[in-house]
């Protein structure tokens, strides 16, 4: 098979897997009526399953043509934002609490969007999903800081991690010749992160820490990667979509533990 | 070319008058049926001015970008309805007849301006597009009033509500913009969805008398006395 027709599979596999949390998220919200966390998780999947549809369409139809913003680009923001939204509900404080953190998160978000563009070259797109992004990026860092999900060490780990994958991204940009290898080189540490994130998260699951620990921790994995999904193309796109589908599930099964009695 | 403008006063005009005859519910549907048009109009004028803007070909304006300038200009009388807080039933009926005075504009604009000889056409336009808008602006209502009842219309659950709108929009158009099998799944999609909708709206808002019209309820009205979060 091609890597067209691999990614084709994988949006349909990430579509059906999202359906399913669909309906989990829907059984939830029925047990917890009242629950803003599981009301806007809910919807920011939904939103993300359009996403998904919408795209797997464009990837079928009309792959050749140009897209400068559409409706899976909105859904997208949308989906950022209520998970922003659902974080907020599950751990309180405020920006305040976790200055640095947020200002970095902020710095690396901006950083992101602007090489999109760069790379992309449609402006629009980039300009709106990417303001929901960094403000998706700046709750999940003061969750993080807030919760202590993090220790020191891991929170140095994170730091040096998004300034790596950083300098990659641009360097893979700015020096064309050396494209195919940089792909790899710059691709790499960004998907060794995913798994760090899950690891973390596993390890939380193990340890029976509270639940809107692991609930943060679960979408800050989601979130690194979504970054990694959207600064890599080819067979680096699918692994981390792979990844993905794994983690989806993952946020609502986070969920559930707080519906338990 | 056609002047929509003129179009629009001709067909309002009469409506407009209509209004100062009715009252309750039925003023406030031909009100909205009017508020459609209108929205109708100015999409059609943005989305010019955004093909300009971006570069884009008419083609890929009418595919991407339109979804979200008609679903945006849609949803912003549904919000001022919101603000003025009626019941969830009066909201609904004024979110249908503003996608049905949308989808009849479009379609009155896009019959004169390709002819209205072909019998099939005009069923696939009634059938597909016009019930598309109607579909659209209930979903849109629906997510809006679900947010209000969890006390969640923030700018996120508006976004939310206005994603699936939007989405759906944008999916129809990007499967009819293909002749071949994508098209025909995209006109029988709004049908679909119109009828999933109508079983979900019974069953979230079944009558009194177990019929299914909708009962009169207050925002959160339904919600078990739990605890909040």
């Amino acid at each position: 098979m091609s890597l067209t027709t691999w990614e084709t599979v994988i949006t349909g596999l990430n579509a059906a897997v999202l359906i399913g949390t669909v309906a989990g998220s829907i059984r939830l919200l029925r047990r917890r009526p009242r629950s803003l966390t599981v009301f806007y998780f809910h919807f920011a999947i939904i939103s993300d399953l359009t996403a998904m549809l919408y795209w797997l369409a464009f990837d079928l139809l009309l792959i050749q043509t140009r897209m400068p913003f559409a409706a899976n680009e909105f859904a997208e923001a949308a989906a950022f934002l209520m998970l922003a939204a659902s974080l907020n509900a599950a751990e309180g404080g405020s920006f305040r609490d976790a200055r640095t953190e947020v200002a970095l998160a902020a710095v690396f978000g901006v950083c992101n969007a602007a090489l999109w563009v760069t790379w992309n070259g449609e402006w629009a797109e980039f300009i709106l999903g990417g303001a929901a992004f960094t403000y998706f990026l700046c709750v999940c860092a003061r969750c993080l800081k807030h919760s202590g999900a993090l220790n020191r060490c891991q929170w140095i780990v994170l730091g040096a991690g998004s300034l790596v994958v950083l300098l990659l991204q641009l360097g893979w940009i700015a020096w064309a010749p050396a494209h195919p290898v940089m792909d790899h080189i710059a691709t790499a540490p960004a998907v060794a992160m995913v798994l760090l994130w899950i690891i973390r998260l596993v390890r939380a699951i193990r340890r029976g820490e509270s639940w809107q620990r692991r609930f943060i921790l679960a979408v800050c994995a989601f979130a690194w990667c979504t970054t990694v999904m959207y600064m890599t193309t080819g067979w680096w796109y699918l692994a981390a979509e792979l990844l993905n589908i794994i983690i989806t599930p993952l946020m609502l099964l986070q969920l559930e533990r707080e519906a338990e009695p | 070319m056609i002047y929509a403008e003129n179009i629009l006063l001709c067909i309002a005009v009469p409506l407009l008058i209509t209004l100062f005859f009715l009252r309750g519910n039925a003023r406030r549907c031909i009100a909205s049926l009017l508020i459609g048009m209108i929205a109708c109009l100015l999409a059609a004028y943005i989305s010019g001015y955004l093909q300009l803007v971006t570069g884009s070909t008419e083609h890929n304006t009418a595919v991407f970008l339109s979804p979200i300038v008609e679903e945006l200009l849609k949803c912003m009388p549904l919000l001022l309805y919101l603000l003025l807080a009626p019941k969830e039933n009066e909201l609904l009926i004024a979110s249908v007849a503003i996608g049905a005075g949308f989808a009849t504009f479009e379609n009155c604009c896009h019959l004169l301006s390709v002819g209205a000889s072909s019998l099939l056409f005009v069923l696939i336009r009634g059938l597909a597009v016009g019930v598309m808008h109607i579909v659209c602006t209930t979903a849109l209502a629906l997510g809006l009033m679900v947010c209000r009842r969890h006390r969640a219309l923030t700018i996120a659950g508006i976004l939310g509500a206005l994603s699936l709108a939007v989405g759906f929009h944008g999916l129809y158009n990007l499967l009819v913009s293909v002749e071949g099998c994508s098209s025909y799944v995209g006109y029988a999609l709004p049908i679909i969805t119109a009828a999933a909708l109508s079983f979900l709206f019974q069953r979230l808002y079944p009558g009194e008398d177990g019929s299914s019209r909708p009962s009169v309820q207050e925002p959160g009205q339904d919600l078990p006395e739990s605890p909040p979060q």
